[in-house]
């Protein structure tokens, strides 16, 4: 099977599961916004077992399913590829947000600040 | 070789500068655009010129070897290069050719370690997002960034990220440092043409969550946790992309542009990509007189 970016629904489906404990494909598709399909959420679920995302413990007759993010892939030098792109990406990549200055931090939160006062 | 070999190097050059330094009055979109446009053709002008008067050189300290050349890589007059102008052209051509291969390298190999990594989640509190280019990309996400963000928040950074992905924003970055690193004195208008790539895809995002109060406020939300720092700091100056990009979202959606923007692109690109020919030589080899 050929590996497919995040998706949108993949992702929510990681939030869910990040917020914590084993989750069955039933409560995942209560606390999912958009009211998904039971089908899609175990289609979504068992690309993440694929891809190694996830893993599931029988529960009775359901699967419950825990995030995971494979321990072995923090190995010395994978740690350093996670400080450097959490800290310096350059080149061809490009981060979501760059680090804030304390100064630009500042100055953020007063706009924001600003701004919930206007409303 | 008179003083005419240099223009267009020169007039590139300057244009850059120019644009690293004064914003473009237009949608991010076409800014990208005409940043990435002459950033590319000021690259291959003055790498074109320095290597041809390195050319030059050699062929006035080697006339056997010069008999060799095709007519089209001469300047054509009788006037030797001197060395003074030779000697730092090699240097310069030798030095550019150089970065320009240390640079694919380095990408090479951070593309294949990110797009290793986009296998799964980055295994980090801090909230990481990265849009990793490539048939086996993605969006590279941390653990951090899932947890501390709501769904609609994580659409918004998704959003932005598969903006960066769907127009190929990683080409406009790799011309840009390519301009940097071989040129840098353009830096500037590599920082510029970065922001742009942001405010674009800052803009996407807006467009399809259909907020850009929340997508603001989601950018600072995850900009702050990355820098939590102690409250009570008097802002200085606020001169980073973040805070520029959210007062951006905060006010009205710029202009599409739909006349102006493809029309300073088409001409950007047609006077300065004339130039690069022109620096390049290829004016000469392909006969064409009008240029």
């Amino acid at each position: 099977m050929s590996r497919r970016p995040l998706g949108q629904l993949e992702a929510e489906v990681l939030a869910v599961l990040a917020a914590g404990g084993p989750v069955s494909t039933a409560e995942l598709q209560t606390q999912i916004p958009g009211d998904p399909a039971y089908t899609t959420i175990n289609t979504i679920l068992f690309r993440l077992l694929d891809k190694g995302l996830v893993t599931r413990t029988r529960d009775g007759r359901q699967f419950r399913y825990e995030i995971v993010v494979d321990e072995s892939r923090l190995v010395a030098d994978r740690m350093n590829d996670h400080l450097r792109f959490a800290s310096d990406p350059s080149g061809v990549l490009s981060q979501f947000v760059e680090i804030l200055s304390p100064q630009d931090a500042a100055a953020l939160r007063q706009i924001l600040e600003h701004r919930e006062g206007v409303e | 070789m008179n003083w005419f070999t240099f223009l267009p190097a020169l007039i590139t050059f300057l244009l850059s500068m120019v644009l690293g330094r004064v914003p473009l009055p237009l949608h991010p979109l076409w800014s990208a655009r005409v940043l990435g446009t002459v950033a590319a053709t000021t690259v291959l002008a003055t790498i074109g010129t320095f290597f041809f008067i390195a050319v030059n050189y050699g062929a006035s300290l080697l006339p056997r070897v010069a008999d060799r050349l095709p007519e089209w890589a001469l300047f054509g007059d009788d006037h030797p290069v001197p060395a003074w102008l030779g000697l730092p052209a090699i240097a310069l051509t030798v030095t550019g050719t150089v970065t320009v291969s240390r640079l694919a390298a380095r990408w090479a190999t951070e593309v294949r370690s990110a797009q290793e990594l986009s296998r799964g989640l980055l295994e980090t509190d801090i909230p990481v997002a990265v849009a990793v280019p490539g048939r086996r990309g993605g969006v590279l996400a941390s653990k951090g960034l899932i947890r501390a963000l709501t769904t609609a928040e994580l659409q918004v950074v998704f959003e932005h990220e598969a903006s960066h992905l769907r127009h190929r924003h990683h080409r406009y970055l790799a011309v840009g440092s390519l301009a940097a690193g071989t040129l840098p004195p353009l830096r500037r208008l590599n920082e510029r043409l970065r922001f742009c790539l942001e405010r674009w895809a800052d803009e996407d995002a807006a467009e399809s969550v259909g907020d850009r109060g929340f997508v603001a406020r989601t950018i600072a939300k995850v900009a702050l946790l990355r820098s939590p720092s102690p409250p009570g700091a008097l802002p200085a100056f606020a001169d980073s992309g973040v805070v520029q990009r959210v007062q951006a979202l905060l006010g009205a959606a710029p202009g599409r542009n739909p006349v102006s923007g493809p029309a300073t692109l088409l001409t950007t690109g047609l006077t300065t990509g004339a130039l690069a020919l022109v620096a390049l030589q290829l004016d000469h080899a392909l006969n064409l007189s009008f240029l």
